[in-house]
C-alpha cells in the first residue's frame, strides 16, 4: 500500500499537449477516480503512472519513491485494461500466474496466491478455461484477479466496466467497491461514466483537455463546482445554463437579481456582484419544480421543447428566452404535455450557481460565489 | 453444273500449298522467304508457304504434329534428331547428290542406309582472333599458350582465350584433338574407333568417356584455367564482352558469334589449332541444318520439288550472300563474293576437320556426364576420377528399362486401391447428401474446369508413370517397374547424387533450411516494421516486398551472376574485405548455400507479409499487460507475440514448404545441380529424366507421382495438426 503523488505532469505527443501540468495526490488506500470527457487525457495520465508512456515533464512518486524513470515492472503497479487484455492462448490460471512466473516465485507460492485470488473473485471453477470460453463478466473478474494476485502497491483501472452491459456493470460496480474496501489498496480508476465516478470514488479528479478542473470528494465537486465545466459535467441530466445579467437593487446589501431574456430571478444570499455583471446562471434539474403558481422572482416561464419519459420520472426541456433548462418531474404529473405548450417552473433559487460570463471563458468560466453549505442537504 | 465445273477447273489450276516450318530469324528468314517467292514464281503447280516456329518448340511440335497429320510437308532442323525421328517413321527419304555438298554434310542425314534429309547449312566452332592484338591465328596449342604471358592477367580481367570452357559442346573439340572419343568399340569388335576412322561419332559402340585422350584434354583445360588463360564459369555473354572489348585476343565460337560482335571490330577467323601434344587438330562438333520431308506430307511431290529448289547451288549462293549462312553446297564457296569472305572460308575449312554430331538418341545421354566430368576437372578434381565418375553416371543413365509387364496385375491393384478409397469415402458422413440440384449446377462449371485443367493432367501423368518411353517414341507398359527402380535406387549407389534417397535428403534439407530462414527473417523484419519508432515504414514495406514481386527466374539469374567466381558481386565484396574469392558452385555446401540464399531472398517477403498481418491483430494492450507483468522484450515475444503469431503462420509455413519442396526455378537456374548433381532436388531430378536424359517420360512421371504422394501425405498430416490445434 502506498500513496501516489503526481507533480506537474506534462505529456506532449507530436507537438500536441495531451496533459498540461497535473498536480494530484492519492492517499494511501484511497480510490481516486479520474473522470472527464473523451480525449481529456485521463487514460494517458493512467498510462504514465503505469510507465507505459514516457513523461514530457513532471514527477511521479509512489510510496515515497520517485518512479518516473523506472520501467513499468519496477513501479509495483498493476493495471486492469478496458479490453481486459487477457492472454488468449493461456488458461485463466496461466493468465493470473504469468506475472508471478516471470518473477520466478516458487511454484507453491504461485499456486497458493492464484487459488486465494480465484476464491476471492469466485473464479475457482474457471481456472482451466481459456478466456474465449468465458463470459464478459468472468473475463473482467479474471483481469482483476490477474492484478490482485500480484499484490501491487497501486491498482490502475482503465475503464474496466465499459465493455459490460448495463445490468452487469451495475453489479460489478458494487463488487468493485466491496473489493476496494476488502483490499484497502490505493487505486486509480479511469472512467468517463460519472455514475461510476460518483459511486466508487473516495475522491474524484475531473480533467478537461489535459487540465485538472477540480479534485475532491464527489459531493464537493457536485455541490461546489469550481467552474462552469465541472458544473455541467456532473449530474444527469446535467446542470443547465442561462445567460443573465446581475441587477443589484439599491446601494449596498440590496437584493440581487439575475435578469435574462424572458426571466428575472432573485438571487439568494450575498453575492459579490455589481450591477450589470454578465453571468451564467447554473440550474440543476432537481431545483426546478412544476408549479403553475409561484412568487415572481422564482418563476421561469417558457415553452416545452421536448419531454423524455423514463418511467416514474420524466425530463422536460423548457425553452426560456434563447436558453434551455432541463427539469426533472414525476411523469404522472405531466399529463399530456406536448412540445410547444407553455409551462411554468418554480426555481429553488438556493440551488442556483453563478459563473462568470465572458468571451474567453471557453466553457470553464470560474464560479463566482458558492451558496452556503448545507443548503442542499436533500441531494445525495 | 457449270459452277461446280468451274470450281473443279480452278482447283486443278490453282497452285497447291506446300507447308514449310522453320525457326529462322532476321536475314536467314528473309533469304528463305525470297527463295520461296522465287520458287512460287518459277512454276504454277505448287505454292510454298513458310511458317516460323520458335526454335525451342520446333522439335516437340514436329514429334507431335506429324504423326497426327497436322504437320508440315517440309521442315528445317538440325541433323541430330534423325536417329530419333527415323525409327518413329516421321521422315521420308529424299534424293540428294552428296558430291555437291561439303564432306559429311549430306551424310549426316543418312540413317540406316536411307537419306532422310538434305543439308542446307552447317554450324561448327572456329578460332576468332582480334587483328588489333595479334597478326594471325596460332597454328598449334603451344603457339597459342606461348602468347599467354603477354595477354593473360585475370586480376585485370584479361585473358588469352575466351570460350565457354565449362560447356561440353566446346570442350569436345579438345577431347577429339587429344584423341579422346565418345564411343568405344563393342566387345569383340575390331578395327579402329568409328569416330576416328570415319571422322564422325557413329552410333555403333557403347558410350564411354573415360579414355586417355579425354583425360589429357581435361588436364589441358584445367591447366588453361589454372594459369588464368581462360575466364572461369564463362557465359556466352562474357565471351562476347571479353572479345569485343579486346580483353581476350582469341575466342572459340560458332558462326552466330559474327552477329554478336561490333561491326567495327577488326577480327579474323581460323580453324582451331592443332593440339601440340598429339599433333592432331582440335576437332569441334559439326551440326548440319537440313530440310526434312515429312512421311505424312500432303504434297510429297511438290515438297520434293521445293526441297530440290531450296538446296540447289543457286539457292545456297543466295543464302550465303543474303544471310551470310554457312551453306553446305561446295559450289557456293567458289562464287567470287563468297570466296573473298574470310569468315565463310575459314568456317568452311573448319568444317572439314569437324566431327558430325552423332544423330542417335543415345547422344543425348552424353551431355550430363560429360559436363559434370568437365566441371569437376575445372574445379581441380583429378581428370581420371572425374571421368570414371562420368562413366558410372553414363552406365546408370543407360540402365536397361524395367521389363515389360502384363497390365492385368497392376490394373487389378489400382482398381483395388480405387475401390478401397471409394469405400472409405462413402462411409464418411456426407454433408452434401441429398443436396439440391441447383447447388450442384452452380458448382458444375468450376468442377468441369478443375477436371479438365487439374484432374486430367494429374491422371495422365500418373498413368504415364506406368510406362517406359522407348527411344523410338513408343511406350511399353512396365507396371510398377519405374517406381521399383526409383525406390530401389537401381543402377546407382544410394549415397550418390542421382539416387532417389540422396536427392530426397537434399530436398528435405533444402526445404527445412529455407523455411527456418524464411520464417526467421520474415518474422524479424515484420517485428522491425511493426516497431512504433520506425520512420518511413511505408517505404521499407514496399522495398521489402519487391523481391516477391520480381519474377523468380529473373532473381535467380541475377543471383547466379552475383555468385560468379570471377565477376560476381559477392566475391567482389569478399575480395574487398580481404577474403579469398569462393568458387561457389564447386562445393556442395557453398553451392547449396547459394541456392538457399537466393530462395530466402525470394521467400521471406511472403512470411513477412503474413506476419505483419498477424501482428496487427494482436492488441497493443496485450503487450502493455505483459510489460506490467514484468516481461522483458524477449519474454513478451516468447510468451505473447510468438504464441499468437503461430496460428496465422502455420498455414503459411505449410504452403511455403510445398512451394519450396518444388522450387525448380531456383535450383535449376542458380546451381543447376552443381557440383555433380548434388544440389538437385526431386523436381529438378525429375525434369532431367524427362528432358535431359533420353526423354524417359515414364521414369520422370514416376518421380512426379512420388513427389505428389509425399506432399499430399504431408499436407494431410499438416491439416490434421491444424485442425487439432484449432479445436484445442
Amino acid at each position: 500500500m502506498a500513496e501516489v503523488e503526481l507533480k506537474g505532469i506534462r505529456k506532449e505527443l507530436g507537438g500536441n499537449a495531451i496533459l498540461r501540468g497535473i498536480d494530484l495526490a492519492v492517499a494511501d488506500g484511497e480510490l481516486l477516480v479520474l473522470v472527464g470527457p473523451s480525449g481529456c487525457g485521463k487514460t494517458t495520465l493512467l498510462r504514465l503512472v503505469a510507465g507505459l508512456e514516457e513523461l514530457s515533464g513532471g514527477e511521479i512518486w509512489i510510496g515515497g519513491r520517485r518512479v518516473d524513470a523506472l520501467p513499468p515492472a519496477e513501479r509495483d503497479v498493476a493495471m486492469v485494461f478496458q479490453s481486459y487484455a487477457l492472454y488468449p492462448h493461456m488458461t485463466v490460471r496461466e493468465n493470473m500466474a504469468f506475472g508471478l512466473t516471470l518473477k520466478k516465485l516458487p511454484r507453491v507460492e504461485i499456486d497458493r496466491r492464484v487459488e486465494e485470488t480465484a476464491a476471492l473473485l469466485e473464479l475457482g471453477a474457471l481456472l482451466d478455461r481459456r478466456p474465449r470460453q468465458l463470459s464478459g463478466g468472468q473475463r473482467q473478474r479474471v483481469a482483476m484477479g490477474r492484478a490482485i494476485v500480484r499484490r501491487p502497491q497501486v491498482f490502475l483501472f482503465d475503464e474496466p466496466l465499459s465493455n459490460l452491459d448495463a445490468a452487469l456493470r451495475h453489479q460489478v460496480r458494487l463488487e468493485l467497491g466491496k473489493l476496494h474496501r476488502q483490499l484497502g489498496s490505493t487505486m486509480i480508476y479511469v472512467t468517463h461514466d460519472q455514475v461510476e465516478a460518483m459511486t466508487l470514488a473516495d475522491r474524484m479528479a475531473l480533467l478537461r483537455a489535459g487540465e485538472l478542473m477540480q479534485a475532491g470528494p464527489p459531493l464537493e465537486l457536485y455541490e461546489q463546482p469550481r467552474n462552469r465545466f465541472v458544473g455541467g459535467f456532473l449530474g444527469a441530466p446535467p446542470m443547465s445554463f442561462l445567460a443573465a445579467t446581475a441587477r443589484v437593487d439599491g446601494a449596498g446589501g440590496g437584493r440581487c437579481r439575475a435578469e435574462g431574456r424572458g426571466f428575472s430571478l432573485e438571487l439568494p444570499g450575498s453575492f459579490e456582484l455589481h450591477d450589470g455583471r454578465e453571468i451564467w446562471l447554473g440550474v440543476r434539474p432537481e431545483d426546478l419544480a412544476l408549479a403553475p403558481v409561484a412568487p415572481e422572482g422564482r418563476l421561469l416561464r417558457g415553452s416545452v421543447d421536448a419531454v423524455e419519459i423514463l418511467g416514474w420520472e420524466a425530463h422536460v426541456e423548457l425553452r426560456v428566452g434563447d436558453g434551455t433548462v432541463t427539469a426533472r418531474a414525476e411523469a404522472a404529473r405531466l399529463g399530456a404535455l406536448r412540445p410547444g405548450a407553455p409551462l411554468s417552473l418554480e426555481v429553488r433559487t438556493e440551488g442556483l450557481r453563478i459563473f462568470e460570463r465572458s468571451a474567453e471563458g471557453g466553457g470553464a468560466e470560474p464560479a463566482l460565489a458558492a451558496a452556503g453549505k448545507g443548503a442542499r442537504a436533500h441531494v445525495g | 453444273m457449270s459452277a461446280s465445273a468451274a470450281l473443279l477447273a480452278l482447283a486443278l489450276v490453282a497452285p497447291r500449298p506446300v507447308a514449310l516450318w522453320h525457326s529462322y530469324r532476321s536475314e536467314e528468314a528473309q533469304a528463305l522467304q525470297s527463295l520461296a517467292d522465287r520458287f512460287n514464281a518459277s512454276q504454277d503447280r505448287y505454292r510454298l508457304e513458310l511458317l516460323s516456329i520458335p526454335f525451342d518448340a520446333m522439335s516437340a511440335k514436329i514429334s507431335a504434329a506429324i504423326p497426327r497429320g497436322h504437320g508440315p510437308d517440309l521442315f528445317v532442323f538440325a541433323h541430330e534428331r534423325v536417329g530419333s525421328w527415323a525409327p518413329s517413321g516421321l521422315l521420308a527419304p529424299v534424293a540428294v547428290d552428296a558430291a555437291r555438298f561439303l564432306p559429311g554434310t549430306a551424310e549426316a542425314f543418312r540413317w540406316e542406309g536411307r537419306q532422310l534429309g538434305a543439308p542446307l547449312a552447317f554450324k561448327t566452332l572456329a578460332l576468332f582472333f582480334n587483328r588489333r592484338l595479334v597478326a594471325s591465328a596460332p597454328k598449334t596449342t603451344d603457339e597459342l599458350l606461348a602468347l599467354g604471358g603477354r595477354f593473360a592477367d585475370p586480376a585485370q580481367g584479361r585473358f588469352l582465350l575466351a570460350y565457354q570452357s565449362g560447356d561440353f559442346y566446346y570442350h569436345a573439340a579438345w577431347l577429339f584433338g587429344f584423341g579422346g572419343s565418345l564411343f568405344a568399340p563393342e566387345e569383340g569388335g575390331s578395327g579402329p574407333r568409328r569416330d576416328e576412322a570415319e571422322g564422325r561419332a557413329g552410333s555403333e559402340g557403347r558410350l564411354e568417356l573415360d579414355t586417355p585422350g579425354a583425360e589429357a584434354s581435361l588436364a589441358f583445360v584445367a591447366k588453361l584455367q589454372a594459369e588464368g588463360f581462360v575466364p572461369q564459369e564463362a557465359t556466352s555473354a562474357l565471351v562476347t564482352e571479353l572479345f569485343s572489348q579486346g580483353k581476350a585476343p582469341f575466342a572459340i565460337n560458332g558462326p552466330w558469334f559474327v552477329g554478336e560482335l561490333p561491326k567495327d571490330l577488326d577480327y579474323g577467323v581460323a580453324p582451331l589449332p592443332v593440339v601440340s601434344a598429339t599433333g592432331r587438330p582440335a576437332r569441334p562438333f559439326l551440326t548440319v541444318e537440313g530440310l526434312y520431308l515429312s512421311a505424312h506430307a500432303l504434297e510429297p511431290e511438290g515438297a520434293r520439288e521445293a526441297l530440290a529448289f531450296l538446296v540447289s547451288d543457286d539457292s545456297a549462293l543466295l543464302r550465303a550472300k543474303v544471310a551470310r549462312q554457312l551453306v553446305a553446297n561446295r559450289a557456293a564457296y567458289d562464287d567470287p563474293s563468297v570466296a573473298k569472305d574470310p569468315v565463310l572460308q575459314a568456317f568452311r575449312a573448319a568444317a572439314a576437320l569437324a566431327i558430325p554430331m552423332d544423330a542417335s538418341p543415345r547422344m543425348q545421354l552424353v551431355w550430363e556426364p560429360g559436363q559434370s566430368a568437365l566441371r569437376a576437372a575445372l574445379r581441380g578434381e583429378s581428370p581420371k576420377v572425374a571421368l570414371a565418375g562420368a562413366d558410372r553416371q553414363l552406365r546408370a543413365l543407360q540402365r536397361p528399362p524395367p521389363p515389360r509387364a502384363a497390365p492385368w496385375a497392376t490394373l487389378a491393384l489400382v482398381l483395388c486401391l480405387a475401390g478401397a478409397g471409394l469405400f472409405f469415402a462413402r462411409r464418411r458422413p456426407g454433408t452434401a447428401e441429398g443436396g439440391s440440384r441447383t447447388a450442384y449446377a452452380f458448382v458444375l462449371p468450376a468442377a468441369l474446369a478443375t477436371v479438365a485443367l487439374v484432374l486430367l493432367p494429374i491422371l495422365f501423368s500418373l498413368g504415364l508413370a506406368f510406362f517406359h518411353h522407348r527411344a523410338d517414341g513408343g511406350y511399353d507398359f512396365v507396371g510398377l517397374g519405374n517406381f521399383a527402380d526409383i525406390l530401389a535406387s537401381r543402377g546407382y549407389a544410394i549415397i550418390e547424387p542421382p539416387s532417389f534417397y540422396f536427392t530426397l535428403a537434399v530436398t528435405l534439407l533444402w526445404t527445412g533450411a529455407n523455411l527456418v530462414l524464411h520464417v526467421g527473417l520474415g518474422v524479424a523484419l515484420a517485428l522491425l516494421l511493426h516497431a512504433p519508432w520506425l520512420r518511413l515504414r511505408g517505404l521499407f514495406r514496399v522495398l521489402l516486398v519487391v523481391p516477391w514481386a520480381v519474377p523468380n527466374y529473373l532473381t535467380a539469374l541475377i543471383w547466379k551472376g552475383m555468385f560468379h567466381r570471377q565477376y560476381g558481386a559477392i566475391n567482389g565484396i569478399l575480395r574487398r574485405l580481404g577474403f579469398p574469392a569462393v568458387s561457389w558452385f564447386s562445393h556442395f555446401a557453398t553451392s547449396f548455400g547459394a541456392d538457399v540464399a537466393t530462395n530466402v531472398w525470394l521467400g521471406f517477403p511472403f512470411m513477412m507479409v503474413v506476419t505483419l498481418g498477424a501482428l496487427s491483430t494482436i492488441p497493443q494492450e496485450l503487450h502493455d499487460a505483459a510489460t506490467l507483468d514484468g516481461a522483458t522484450a524477449w519474454q513478451r515475444f516468447r510468451h505473447v507475440t510468438w504464441p499468437l503469431l503461430r496460428p496465422a503462420l502455420l498455414p503459411a509455413v505449410i504452403l511455403g514448404s510445398v512451394w519450396t519442396f518444388n522450387m525448380f526455378n531456383i535450383v535449376w537456374l542458380v546451381s543447376g545441380g552443381e557440383p555433380g548433381g548434388t544440389t538437385d532436388i526431386l523436381i529438378s531430378e525429375a525434369y532431367r529424366w524427362a528432358f535431359a536424359r533420353q526423354a524417359q517420360y515414364g521414369y520422370a512421371a514416376a518421380y512426379a507421382a512420388i513427389i505428389f504422394v509425399l506432399l499430399a501425405a504431408y499436407s494431410v498430416g499438416a491439416q490434421k495438426l491444424l485442425a487439432r490445434r484449432e479445436s484445442a
